[in-house]
């Protein structure tokens, strides 16, 4: 099936909406999922709160805060956004995202690194992270190939393909250098090609390669020490308990005193005397441990899993392939985030600067997970009929 | 699962629509897999946060206190040392000190390099210094010390680059008179891992500075005060957020010492002259001149045990140990070659006491009840009696007609050997007490019990101790008469510290009685107020018969007059006004060249002081040690010094 053919096929037909109004009433708002956006609003909110208690004690005490909300404002308008077309256009405008997301991590190459890194593109309300823009990109690509395939299964050349565009964006985010994004993307890659129907014999390759290409990266010392570093304390934390394994150990320390019901909002010790560094972007989690302990944390991996399993069922209930995959590419990208940060912060999963999902501190994340959070919804919206 | 059935209820619903095709639900079948490893994340990072903050949270909690939360020790100073009428000897100052604190340096190179080139201190020795202190945490580890006002401003300009490295003013040691009275005063240094856990409680800390010798040393705790502590709350770059709590140091109490300083200045100056002279006569028996290896004097008030001066050579300046004595001064002073500078030869020099001695054996004589002061003797400078017919002994001159009285003041031998033999053969008949038990009662043979870090025993033989010295050689382990007769003129293996030999004397001084000695007069507060006292201290009293006490004494204060062996010593002394009783004393240490002795109390009619000095290898007490004795009672009794002291040739 040609992708034109299956276009018109599965194209709803809709009457273009002549205005505002016309577009709401074709919104199916009966169907959007309420819960998902509850959840993914609610850890927004429970993050801004962190970050404002991680934060407070500076000079300008609201400083973050605002900015968060400013952030939040317009994630929640990317979040409306992302709900008010049809999801299947996106594969029309794959290429075109994909090669935009492109040339942005390019262009990010030439502003001034901040702190050590080319991260960001200073706009106007917020500095855009196009290593952000490109795992949605990556991902809509990857559906869209998957859904295109001839074949029901997956041709070595499919995989070829697939692999080629995945690895441009892991390597150009790789160089910024942002190990962390790098690796997700990769992740990301992994898994919907598995879920997507890759054979066993071109995972297991794909698999041997990485290895093969891990252990060049490492022998040839293209890694950064202090990324070997961040890699080699999580093996042995005590290594080096004041450079390298200093993040990490602060950080379990800070948890693990939270106890039961915490230290109290504002009381983090370890918080407000900065013994955890970067506690309101990567380590935020540490601030919940600490501050709201036991109690605090399982709320938030409750809301996480709200959040999860919502963004689960729409995977599962879409009504196409290409909505399956942009949901289940969506659900990998923030688990795995969510996983690994919070490992990161526990101890089980090495320090690779990965951000919270929600709650971390930073606009670009933000927006393009409520982005996110406004696709999930449109794809869960438009798997019943027009107009039931 | 319940979703499963709901996605297949749709499929059946939604045929009319849309009809999945197969890949489809390939894709459904693993994203519920999918599914299913995020709900076992989700278990495991639940489990871990579970395990951290509710299993072990305490440990956690305790963590992060120790995070939050430093101690910092404020030093007490540490306490003065005085002479008895209060003058200075040790105080304190501030010196510039280089320190590091180890989990902040971390063992980087680079900038234990730096400091190196800057203090001029090997990079070896820094690290060393750091992998030496115990406690890798808090505590500061001292680099350097007294560096110069340039390397201290240069330390806190350049904190950047020196991370870890902090320079402080810290208080030390001043020994105002360099070596005056340094085995007295003893020194300082960084207490060791062995003593640190002997004293627990936390008066003590790793890198802390403590007495090691002397009465530094024996008055540590009271001299060191208690040492404040000072709680903070710091942020995770050590800077100062909050006060938690502070308590005040108190500084230690100053000691004051019965040592009068002037009076210490004199027996040092008299026994460094006579140990020098010594040097200068020939010793016609070694064939060289004599080597004055080793000297002590001590001077005690016999009424109150109280030490007015006690020295001991060679000496050393204690200002090399403030802030860690270098190597290579640490080996010279233990080297034997140097004859040991550090040992007190006061009370670490067990000899022989020769003649000295013969007092004892001359009132076990008049206690037993078997010699009078009158009992007549021969002597042809050969003794050939008995068991000694074919191995004479000898006296050191010839005396001809001779008694009990005169044989002490011109210290024949003869006459001790009659005695001496006397003994033995009534010990092994087994009649009245043997000369060792006489020997005891004059508190030989063990510690006089003196407040200072180093003393020995010395020794009074006899047949169970030669027995047991002798464990493996069958053949040595008889008692011979040689035996008894060698200890009655104190030779053979008695032997004795100068120090015991002055408490000895001043038990006969003090008509019988003897006072422990000792350095401590006071403790004091800063405000001057007395916190511990000395207190006389009776150990013990000879229960003999007083006149016989009183015959002794009488012998010794002629020992410095007419026929007596220390007379030409004491030509020109104003006796009539300061009688002296004394006894000279000539030991004999195999091997070496003999050591001198001089021990006497004055004014003999009411004893205010005991001097004992003691030259090793430095001649005949009459010409060595008797000259030191009279140089430090004139400067005791400020009788003007005239010019060169006659020498009594000796005995």
């Amino acid at each position: 099936m040609s992708r034109h053919k299956r276009k018109t096929e599965f194209s709803p037909g809709l009457v273009k909406p002549r205005n505002f109004k016309e577009l709401l009433g074709h919104i199916p708002l009966r169907r959007i999922d309420k819960l998902l956006i509850m959840a993914a609003v609610g850890i927004a909110l429970y993050g801004t709160l962190m970050i404002y208690s991680a934060t407070h004690a500076g000079d300008n005490p609201l400083h973050y805060l605002q900015k968060q909300l400013i952030f939040l404002v317009i994630a929640l308008i990317a979040m409306v956004l992302g709900t008010t077309f049809d999801y299947r256009k996106l594969m029309s405008y794959s290429r075109v995202i994909y090669g935009v997301s492109i040339i942005l991590l390019l262009v990010v190459l030439v502003f001034p690194a901040k702190g050590g890194s080319h991260r960001w593109i200073p706009l106007l309300l917020f500095d855009l992270q196009p290593s952000e823009l490109v795992k949605l990109a990556v991902i809509v690509m990857l559906a869209t190939m998957i859904t295109d395939r001839r074949s029901e299964s997956c041709s070595n050349l499919d995989f070829l393909k697939a692999l080629g565009i995945v690895l441009v964006p892991v390597f150009l985010v790789f160089v910024e250098p942002d190990l962390g994004t790098s690796i997700s993307i990769f992740i990301i890659f992994l898994f919907m090609i598995i879920i997507g129907g890759a054979r066993l014999k071109q995972v297991s390759v794909l698999g041997v390669g990485t290895i093969g290409a891990a252990a060049v990266l490492i022998q040839f010392g293209l890694l950064k020490t202090y990324q070997l570093n961040r890699l080699m304390v999580f093996i042995k934390p005590d290594l080096d308990p004041l450079h390298a394994g200093y993040n990490l150990t602060q950080s379990k320390i800070a948890i693990g005193s939270g106890q039961l019901f915490g230290k109290g909002l504002f009381q983090g010790t370890q918080t407000n005397l900065k013994f955890i560094p970067a506690h309101h972007t990567d380590f935020i989690f540490s601030v919940v441990g600490e501050e709201l302990g036991f109690i605090g944390a399982a709320m938030l991996l409750g809301l996480f899993g709200l959040l999860i399993w919502r963004g689960f069922k729409i995977a599962l209930t879409a009504k196409e392939p290409f909505g399956m995959m942009m949901a289940t590419g969506i659900l990998i990208m923030l688990f795995f985030q969510i996983m690994v940060n919070i490992g990161m912060a526990i101890g089980i999963m090495p320090v690779t600067g990965i951000t919270l999902p929600f709650m971390s501190y930073g606009g670009s994340s933000l927006i393009l997970n409520f982005f996110c959070v406004g696709l999930l919804v449109n794809i869960g919206m438009r798997r019943f009929p027009q107009g039931s | 699962m319940n979703i499963r059935k709901k996605v297949n209820r749709m499929k059946l619903s939604e045929t009319s629509y849309y009809r999945p095709d197969m890949a489809q639900e390939s894709f459904q079948r693993r994203i519920t897999m999918f599914g299913l490893f995020i709900i076992i994340v989700f278990s495991v990072l639940f489990a871990r946060i579970w395990f951290m903050q509710i299993v072990s949270g305490g440990e956690y909690k305790k963590e992060a206190e120790g995070n939050r939360i430093r101690e910092i020790s404020l030093e007490a100073p540490r306490g003065r040392i005085l002479d008895r009428s209060g003058d200075v000897l040790v105080k304190n100052r501030s010196s510039l000190a280089a320190t590091v604190i180890p989990a902040e340096i971390l063992k980087d190179e680079e900038v234990i390099k730096r400091l190196s080139r800057l203090l001029g201190i090997g990079e070896k020795d820094i690290k060393e210094k750091i992998e030496k202190s115990q406690d890798p945490n808090k505590r500061a580890v001292l680099i350097a010390s007294d560096i110069s006002e340039d390397e201290y401003t240069y330390i806190m300009e350049h904190q950047r680059e020196l991370p870890g490295v902090n320079a402080e003013k810290k208080p030390v040691r001043e020994y105002v008179y360099g070596s005056l009275a340094a085995h007295v005063i003893g020194y300082l240094g960084e207490i060791s891992s062995e003593s640190l856990e002997e004293k627990e409680g936390e008066k003590y800390q790793a890198g802390d500075e403590i007495g090691l010798d002397g009465v530094e040393a024996v008055y540590d705790e009271d001299l060191r005060g208690e040492v404040g502590k000072y709680k903070i709350e710091v942020d995770a770059s050590g800077a100062l957020v909050n006060d938690i709590s502070i308590r005040e140091p108190r500084s230690g109490y100053n000691l004051r010492l019965t040592i009068d300083k002037d009076a210490q200045m004199v027996v040092e100056e008299a026994l460094k002259r006579e140990m020098d002279l010594a040097r200068t006569r020939y010793d016609p028996e070694s064939g060289e001149n004599y080597k004055a290896t080793g000297g002590s004097a001590v001077v005690l008030n016999p009424r109150n045990g109280e030490i007015i001066a006690m020295a001991s050579y060679p000496t050393l300046d204690l200002n090399k140990f403030v802030g860690g004595i270098d190597v290579k001064t640490w080996n010279e002073l233990n080297d034997p070659k140097n004859n040991e500078p550090l040992s007190n030869k006061a009370t670490m020099s067990e000899l022989p006491p020769g003649s000295t001695f013969k007092v004892v054996t001359g009132l076990a004589a008049l206690e037993e009840g078997t010699y009078t002061m009158e009992s007549p003797f021969r002597c042809d400078n050969k003794y050939v009696k008995g068991a000694f017919e074919k191995t004479p002994k000898h006296c050191w001159s010839t005396h001809g007609n001779i008694n009990l009285f005169t044989g002490i003041v011109q210290s024949c031998d003869i006459v001790f050997y009659e005695i001496g033999y006397d003994f033995y053969n009534r010990q092994i008949n087994q009649e009245g007490r043997p000369l060792w038990d006489y020997s005891s009662d004059f508190n030989l043979g063990k510690k006089t019990g003196v407040d200072l870090a180093s003393e020995y025993d010395g020794r009074v033989p006899n047949p169970e101790w030669k027995k047991q010295f002798n464990e493996n050689n069958k053949e040595y382990q008889v008692w011979w008469p040689g035996d008894t007769v060698n200890m009655a003129i104190g030779q053979g293996d008695l032997l004795a510290t100068p120090l015991q030999m002055a408490y000895l004397y001043a038990g006969l001084a003090n008509d019988g009685k003897f006072i422990r000695p000792h350095l401590m007069k006071s403790l004091e507060d800063e405000d001057g107020k007395v916190q511990k006292e000395a207190r006389k201290e009776v150990v013990s009293e000879l229960t003999y018969d007083k006149e016989h006490l009183d015959q002794v004494s009488s012998a010794l204060t002629e020992v410095v007059k007419g026929k007596g062996t220390a007379a030409k010593t004491f030509e020109g002394f104003p006796l009539n006004a300061i009688p002296v009783a004394g006894k000279t004393g000539t030991s004999e240490i195999i091997s070496k060249q003999t050591t001198a002795w001089f021990v006497c109390y004055a004014p003999a009619n009411d004893p205010k002081y005991v001097v004992a000095v003691a030259i090793e290898q430095g001649g005949h007490g009459g010409e060595s040690a008797a000259p030191a004795a009279r140089r430090i009672l004139e400067g005791l009794f400020q009788i003007e010094t005239q010019g060169e002291i006659p020498r009594s040739p000796g005995d």
